[in-house]
């Protein structure tokens, strides 16, 4: 007996399903269908920035994404019965983020700084109406997105800018407690001034 | 930004993380009660997938099937419906899932029982074999941060949030005192 899926959960005040958030931490979990010669291109695409790093430059600018992954599904493994045997008719992207912010803001963000990247990501998938305007692209993704039954994130207080600009001021913190042991107190109020000034946009 | 040689040998890797994702075939009528054990984890306020201190973020999603775009030429039926794991994990993947299926064992029975043909119990090296088998290779995996261990993350917002706090008490502060806090606190 298939037993039909609950109704989905009304959202919160980020946008998005209950299970899609843990603090600050947002999942968005999608499956679509792609066209058969999404089968050549997504390879492709997939191992640009690999080679060319500098195409991940405009992901990067989006910055509150901690972690992103595409995949495209073509076999489902097989388990014996009573698994039914599925033999996939069509290609199947899996797309997966864990961002922070609303859930809006994400796919407003996404559309207009990756307009042509979401074509590449997307362009071969069956209902794709491009990215811009947003307010269909919105609507696709909401008819594929699935909710998540449970969504973990090890630092949930913290946004990607956050942690990015603790990362930068690591070092300049690390240098000033190498020097810190050798100072005397005087120099080294001055010096913990001129940390503050220096490392006033990684605070 | 450099040639990143292990993604293009292996593409769930980027940097030093590991994207580990799973699609499992949910035993047909176990849905209901596979959907309220992955509610109830974390109820206590922790995931269980903290005491798992590899992991950066982690979900567990069931996909009812896939959805048929009205543009589809025809639908693409899954058959049953399926649970999804996935992970953002520190290093290699066998360590972690041998860690998963021991460390996380009373959840992962709890689990993966109602997954078709998973061990019974869910747990140990059947079951890690059992997700192996289940893997879905990622193409492209993107980290804001792909060099950083959580316990790195957790560590530079630590020091982050206790240089804060130094900034604000520093003005009443005589310098010794500064430089004591700062060495004592801001690590």
């Amino acid at each position: 007996m298939r037993v039909a899926a609950p109704a989905p959960a009304p959202t919160t005040a980020t946008g998005t399903r209950h299970g899609n958030v843990d603090g600050q931490a947002i999942a968005i979990t999608v499956f679509s269908a792609v066209k058969w010669w999404g089968r050549v291109v997504l390879p492709v695409v997939f191992l640009a920035p690999k080679v060319a790093p500098k195409t991940l430059t405009t992901l990067q600018r989006l910055s509150f994404i901690h972690y992103a992954r595409w995949s495209l599904v073509t076999e489902i493994p097989h388990n014996g019965a009573p698994q039914p045997e599925v033999k996939l008719r069509y290609p199947h992207l899996y797309f997966e983020s864990n961002f922070n912010g609303g859930w809006e803001e994400y796919i407003d963000a996404f559309s207009h700084v990756l307009t042509r990247g979401m074509w590449t990501f997307w362009g071969s998938s069956y209902g794709f109406p491009s990215a811009l305007p947003t307010a269909p692209f919105k609507a696709y993704i909401k008819r594929n997105e699935m909710e998540a039954s449970h969504y973990y994130s090890a630092y949930p207080a913290s946004t990607t800018t956050q942690v990015r600009q603790a990362l930068e001021l690591d070092p300049m913190v690390a240098e000033l407690r190498e020097r810190a042991a050798g100072m005397d107190p005087d120099q080294f109020a001055a010096a913990f001034r001129e940390l503050m000034t220096r490392a006033q946009r990684c605070c | 930004m450099l040639l990143d040689l292990g993604a293009i040998r292996d593409p769930n890797r980027a940097g030093q993380a590991y994207a580990l994702t799973f699609l499992m075939p949910i035993v047909p009528g176990d849905e209901d009660l596979l959907r309220t054990e992955l509610e109830a984890l974390g109820a206590d306020g922790v995931s269980p997938l903290a005491r798992l201190a590899r992991t950066h973020f982690g979900r567990w999603v069931i996909c009812p099937d896939f959805v048929t775009d009205p543009e589809q030429p025809a639908p693409d039926p899954l058959g049953c419906q399926y649970l999804i794991f996935s992970v953002c994990i520190d290093g290699e993947p066998d360590s972690y899932l041998a860690e998963l299926c021991t460390e996380l064992a009373p959840e992962t029975r709890r689990i993966w029982r109602h997954c078709i043909n998973a061990p019974d119990p869910a747990e140990g090296p059947e079951l890690h074999a059992y997700l192996r088998h289940n893997q879905i290779d990622t193409g492209l995996f993107y980290s804001a941060y792909p060099n950083v261990t959580v316990g790195e993350v957790r560590r530079v917002l630590h020091q982050q949030a206790a240089l804060r706090m130094l900034a604000v008490d520093a003005p009443s502060l005589d310098p010794a005192e500064l430089q004591r806090r700062f060495l004592a606190e801001v690590r």
